[in-house]
């Protein structure tokens, strides 16, 4: 089941127990034509809080290593962040996998506290191997999992987050967050900073 | 002292053209440093470029070249709302009036601007996902002197009414496999000139439809490259072929040989090769200009390694093959995958040796104890002459390659071994059936027969891929642009019958990515979801 929070009542309620974060509705940042000065940055994303359901999918790691979703999200008192990439695309994957470098030197000490998770959605072509390359090239650690499978896990998983778009092609920027203790994601569609980001995951850590 | 001073003003000139020489790289220089900039993020230090994005997301050259999102035209990308705009030189150089996104022509200084502060001409400031790079101003210079010259105007092969391709074809075709894929090729350019004839004519007539879409209407034409002799000797043919009447991109084509030859061909003259008929394709990670449906007997061997590697190991596997043909090449894939995959599993090749039959090189293979597996490289007929011979009645599990044997899962072949798996990356032939409804219907307007069936559905579907990249390159005739856009074609892969599951993506090179195994006799499974490894 899955709730989208107007964004304004999403800031209201969680105000008191969030940090909360400058998110803003996803519109382009060019300003008017004259003016050369640097902008204040607007958010470029939309942020809305959903439930997914987490399924016994089996996938490989950028190890070769069988394992199953439910036990790579499983609770280990942690945030978690989630996206989908893969490996040869042009414009937006190599964006959102330097984000993810970056949120973990964002968070400073508490950078192990955050498991990060990649799943690949051009499966046939980036096969373990090929994503322990990719994995290599953002110096990811052994908590960033890299995951792939067979075409119709990885479209099935895809479905779960509500995030399949057919065609790689029309992939969209989302990213997934979830609190430790929580069920429930937080769900990022558009183009957040790692400062952003990082914002996003301190509020998901209860203090 | 005239001569005197005639000395010194000539002293002063070489003085002054030698400090300018030693201080500024020569044009030549300067596009290949830029060229270098823009395609492996490499700053003319040699180290990689570093940069900004989205603000505070720190990034360098080998993750974020230029190439990376405008591609190597220059025309850009895009994903889903996210655009890279182009950024060749007739548009990067131009002044752009179309609004809201006015801006004045870029220059050196523009440029450097817009690539270091991330702000445009007009004063815009680009998208955040516009990394924003440190460069010195030598880098700027390299850049833009290699931007002048990207995508700076049609591809040779571009006429103003034609567009110009070729087919190579080599000597030791069989003339049934040369006559259907030439007989395709012929009728899918005449009924696409047929219909865009009258374009030609609207774009030249109506003005209000003059627009780019009519400018990019072309005549296509069709010339047969024939090759003779030995392989050595391709290079030259094809070198001459070509400075008779260059071409744009090769469509299609087929040899029996190795196509290497070709493909390196190809990639030295930047000419676009679209899928051509082999089962012996280059294997070359990196290049650019030959797209293949599949990776042929060494996409097997992986998929054979891969399943070996799972349940085999470590065990003795052997491996049966004819010397100097395709067999032995997948012979030698399938052993160093073993060995990549990091298996304890012991390989033995077996080679069958003149006047052996291929029953007594079976047996020489076994030895004195059944292997746990054996990997039979060989075509249907030494298929045959083992399976009546019964030489594999002790073995286990025996692997076949479908492109060598040309067998479909589920054949009857009996006796090569307890369990007989077939390496395929070829339809199953339900799959293949209603596929091929719309080929055999295409082929049946045109009064073609449909034998060699596979040859006109790979020569039909390099049509159409060809068809698909023209149509949404538009006016922008470059061959990169065309081959990127066909990398981004994703759901045209539905309309090959041959393979299954054809999968494009961004300088994916070979289409097919993984094979069924299963096993020959009635009792497949092709509903298994696990039949198909991708290795």
């Amino acid at each position: 089941m899955k709730m989208r929070i107007p964004l304004f009542l999403a800031a209201a309620t969680m105000l008191a127990v969030f940090t909360p974060v400058g998110a803003t509705e996803a519109k382009s940042v060019a300003g008017p034509a004259c003016c050369a000065k640097p902008q204040p940055k607007k958010a470029q994303y939309v942020r809305t809080v959903a439930s997914y359901p987490v399924s016994n999918l089996r996938f490989l790691d950028q190890e070769s290593r069988d394992v199953v979703l439910a036990d790579v999200l499983r609770e280990d008192g942690r945030p978690i962040a989630l996206n989908f990439v893969f490996t040869t695309c042009n414009t937006i994957c190599p964006v959102m996998t330097a984000t993810f470098a970056k949120l973990r030197n964002e968070l400073g000490e508490s950078a192990s506290d955050l498991r990060l998770v990649s799943v690949t959605i051009d499966p046939e072509h980036d096969t373990p191997a090929v994503l322990h390359q990719y994995a290599e090239r953002y110096a990811a650690g052994a908590d960033w999992r890299f995951l792939t499978g067979t075409v119709e896990e990885i479209v099935a998983v895809q479905k779960a987050f509500d995030a399949f778009a057919g065609s790689k092609m029309n992939h969209r920027p989302l990213t997934f967050l979830r609190a430790p203790g929580s069920s429930d994601w937080v769900r990022i569609d558009g183009f957040a900073s790692a400062a952003e980001l990082a914002a996003e995951v301190r509020s998901l850590t209860p203090r | 002292m005239p001569w005197f001073s005639r000395f010194l003003a000539t002293a002063s000139i070489a003085a002054w053209a030698i400090s300018f020489l030693s201080a500024a790289p020569s044009p030549g220089d300067r596009i290949a440093a830029g060229e270098r900039l823009y395609r492996e993020g490499l700053r003319a230090s040699g180290t990689p470029v570093t940069g900004t994005v989205q603000g505070d997301v720190p990034v360098s050259g080998s993750q974020f070249s230029c190439v990376n999102c405008h591609l190597r035209s220059g025309m850009g990308s895009s994903e889903a709302a996210i655009v890279a705009p182009p950024i060749n030189a007739l548009i990067l150089f131009a002044p752009r009036e179309t609004a809201p996104h006015e801006r004045a022509a870029y220059g050196e200084k523009s440029l450097a601007a817009a690539l270091r502060t991330g702000v445009d001409p007009a004063g815009r400031a680009l998208d955040p996902l516009m990394p924003r790079y440190v460069l010195d101003d030598e880098d700027v210079y390299s850049l833009a002197a290699y931007l002048r010259t990207l995508s700076a105007a049609p591809s040779p092969g571009v006429g103003a009414s034609t567009l110009v391709f070729a087919t190579v074809v080599t000597e030791g075709v069989p003339p049934a496999r040369r006559a259907a894929m030439l007989g395709v090729l012929n009728a899918y350019f005449q009924s696409k000139n047929a219909q865009t004839r009258d374009e030609i004519r609207r774009a030249e007539r109506a003005e209000a439809l003059k627009q780019p879409m009519y400018q990019a209407w072309r005549e296509w034409v069709l010339r047969v490259w024939e090759l003779h002799g030995p392989p050595s000797s391709w290079k030259g043919q094809l070198d001459a072929y070509y400075r008779k009447e260059p071409v744009f991109a090769l469509l299609s084509g087929t040899a029996e040989e190795d196509w290497s030859p070709i493909h390196d061909w190809s990639e030295s003259h930047r000419v676009p090769s679209l899928l051509p008929i082999t089962d012996r394709p280059a294997l070359r990670e990196g290049d650019f200009y030959t797209l293949y449906f599949s990776k042929g007997v060494a996409l097997e061997a992986q998929v054979i390694a891969t399943r070996l590697a799972k349940i085999h190991a470590p065990a003795r596997v052997v491996q049966l093959f004819r010397a100097g043909g395709i067999g032995e090449a997948g012979a030698r894939e399938l052993r160093q995958a073993l060995q990549a995959a990091g298996t304890a599993a012991s390989v033995e090749d077996v080679t069958i040796a003149t006047q052996e039959s291929p029953a007594a090189a079976m047996r020489r293979g076994i030895g004195s104890g059944p292997p746990a597996a054996m990997v039979l490289w060989l075509d249907r007929a030494d298929l045959e002459a083992i399976s009546a011979s019964g030489a594999g009645a002790a073995i286990r599990t025996v692997y076949l390659s479908a492109t060598l044997s040309d067998l479909v899962p589920g054949a009857a072949l009996p006796a090569l071994g307890d369990e007989s798996i077939l390496a395929s990356s070829f339809s199953l032939p339900e799959e293949g059936r209603l596929r091929a409804k719309r080929l055999e219907i295409w082929l049946a307007q045109r009064g073609l027969p449909k034998d060699e069936f596979r040859v006109r559905d790979e020569t039909f579907f390099a049509c159409m891929m060809a068809g698909e990249g023209l149509m949404h390159v538009k006016q922008y005739l470059y061959r990169d642009y065309f081959l990127e856009l066909i990398d981004h074609t994703a759901g045209a892969a539905a309309y090959a019958s041959t393979f299954p599951r054809l999968s494009f993506g961004p300088g994916q090179r070979y289409l097919a990515k993984g094979c069924y195994l299963l096993p020959l006799g009635p009792n497949r499974s092709a509903a298994s979801r696990d039949a198909w490894v991708v290795p």
